[in-house]
């Protein structure tokens, strides 16, 4: 985990400027953001097995969430 | 293993496999509360005749009441292909220091078949609160997991936040199918278990009317056999230089994994409602790896149900601390990996699907995408070889029913 400080900081940047910067939304302005495309998953199925592909061709993983089994993948 | 066992090295059958198959995950996404039905069926195919996978899956959604829904998963892999061993000098696998290297592929003859199964209930405390748990089991001839997952989450703020966890366990074996006189047999000895417990804490906010941001962290701790059993390492010794040693891929027993993932979500209203999706992850564990994904998504509402979606992504990494093409000197803890994984390298994927929904309730879709990974493609520095370079392609088609 090198460098990891400066990384902690790189990353606290967005996180804090997102919490800080939203804007009231309204209940009835809210139908933009419940279209299927706005969804952060709208192709659960796929999204999962893309992101598999690369977790086992790659060392990282993780951040999307937790759990499921592990495999003999090579 | 000795140099003169090099051969024999090289005529292993590796039984471990590609296995990009499903792996469900408790999300920070809302759980539907709907009754659907998806079916996949995707094939992933390796450059220079490796791997090769057909992947069927399908899932369910079931509400039970106002208050549960229960889901279903099945998944089936079918492997065939090669795979990497290890690097050796020569065509043989070793041979002179001032020869070039090579790359010993297992022998063509991998076939396996993995099946996963796994049940969750979702439980809607009331309109703001949702608990969920799964439960799964995956097995394939070389390799078993047991795992269960518990997530919760919660809306705030007038609906505007969204805070997440989740807790992942899984216990799994991993052991080395051999192949003695044609017939697949269990080499003693070699493979181990393996536990690993998995956390998560993410945020979800509504930005403005048009977009909104997710912030993740995950941390998985390890520990047990994390070794890849039918993986070797070139090892020279001082006491016999030109006589290198085949020594079995070795890792620490335990690792800590650590991820940082920040996504965006925006509305494009004068472009019929697209939707940019951003996303960067952070990851750094304690083999000594740190990597890098960029992936950027868009969602084009066409005409009449028919959205394009394509794709870009580009991950770097740097290699872990026991990880060498061939090792000119041994490593005093013992650990030696020469796995293509824990390389230093880049990758450059991409991909378009196109989806079609007709009547609201059916919805039919179909893509491809491309991975091409290179050593030089790398950012994040560390060693690395050009004989790990190659490809992938996967192409899917997939069905969703919604009520």
């Amino acid at each position: 985990m090198k460098n990891k400080p400066r990384w902690f900081a790189i990353l606290a940047l967005p996180a804090v400027a997102m919490l800080a910067g939203c804007a009231d939304v309204q209940p009835w302005e809210r139908g933009t953001l419940a279209r299927p495309q706005m969804a952060l998953e709208p192709d659960a199925l796929d999204s999962a097995l893309i992101k598999h592909t690369y977790s086992s061709k790659e060392a990282a993983a993780g951040g999307y969430g937790v759990g499921g089994g592990g495999c003999g993948c090579n | 293993m000795a140099a003169t066992d090099s051969i024999k090295l090289a005529a292993l059958t590796a039984a471990a496999l590609a296995l990009p198959g499903l792996a469900p995950e408790a999300r920070a996404d809302a759980p539907q509360r709907a009754v659907s039905l998806d079916t996949n069926f995707s094939r992933y195919e390796e450059s220079a005749g490796r791997m090769r996978v057909d992947i069927y899956q399908s899932s369910m959604t079931i509400p039970l009441g106002d208050r549960f829904s229960i889901k279903a998963n099945g998944v089936k892999d079918v492997v065939t292909g090669a795979s990497p061993v290890a690097v050796g000098y020569g065509p043989s696998g070793y041979g002179p220091r001032s020869a070039g290297q090579s790359l010993i592929m297992s022998s063509a003859s991998i076939y396996d078949v993995r099946d996963e199964v796994d049940i969750g209930v979702n439980y809607f405390l009331d309109d703001k609160t949702t608990l969920g748990l799964d439960l799964g089991r995956s097995s394939e001839n070389d390799y078993t997991s047991d795992f269960f997952n518990i997530d919760g989450r919660i809306e705030l703020n007038d609906k505007k936040t969204t805070l997440a966890t989740g807790y992942g366990y899984a216990s799994d074996k991993v052991w080395e199918m051999v192949d003695d006189n044609g017939e697949k047999v269990k080499s003693p000895g070699v493979g181990g278990a393996k536990y690993t417990h998995q956390g998560m804490l993410g945020v979800t906010q509504v930005l403005d009317k048009d977009s909104l941001a997710q912030l993740n962290l995950t941390y998985t701790h390890s520990e047990g056999f994390l070794s890849d059993p039918y993986k070797y390492a070139l090892v020279y010794n001082y006491s016999n230089p030109y006589f290198p040693d085949f020594v079995r891929d070795s890792r620490p027993g335990h690792r800590d994994q650590f991820a940082v993932l920040l996504r965006y979500v925006r509305n494009f209203s004068a472009l019929n409602a697209a939707a940019l999706h951003a996303d960067y992850r952070f990851y750094s564990d304690s083999f000594g790896i740190d990597a890098h994904t960029f992936e950027l998504t868009w969602i084009q509402p066409i005409v009449y149900g028919v959205e394009l979606r394509p794709r870009l992504r580009y991950y770097a990494q740097n290699s872990a601390d026991f990880y060498q093409p061939v090792f000119e000197a041994p490593r005093a803890d013992g650990n030696y990996s020469s796995d293509y994984r824990m390389a230093g390298f880049g990758a450059i994927s991409g991909g378009i699907q196109l989806t079609n929904e007709v009547l609201g309730h059916l919805r039919v879709a179909g893509g491809v995408d491309f991975y091409q990974r290179r050593q030089d493609y790398g950012i994040a520095g560390g060693t690395g070889t050009s004989l790990d370079n190659y490809s992938f392609s996967m192409y899917s088609v997939s069905l969703n029913l919604k009520f």
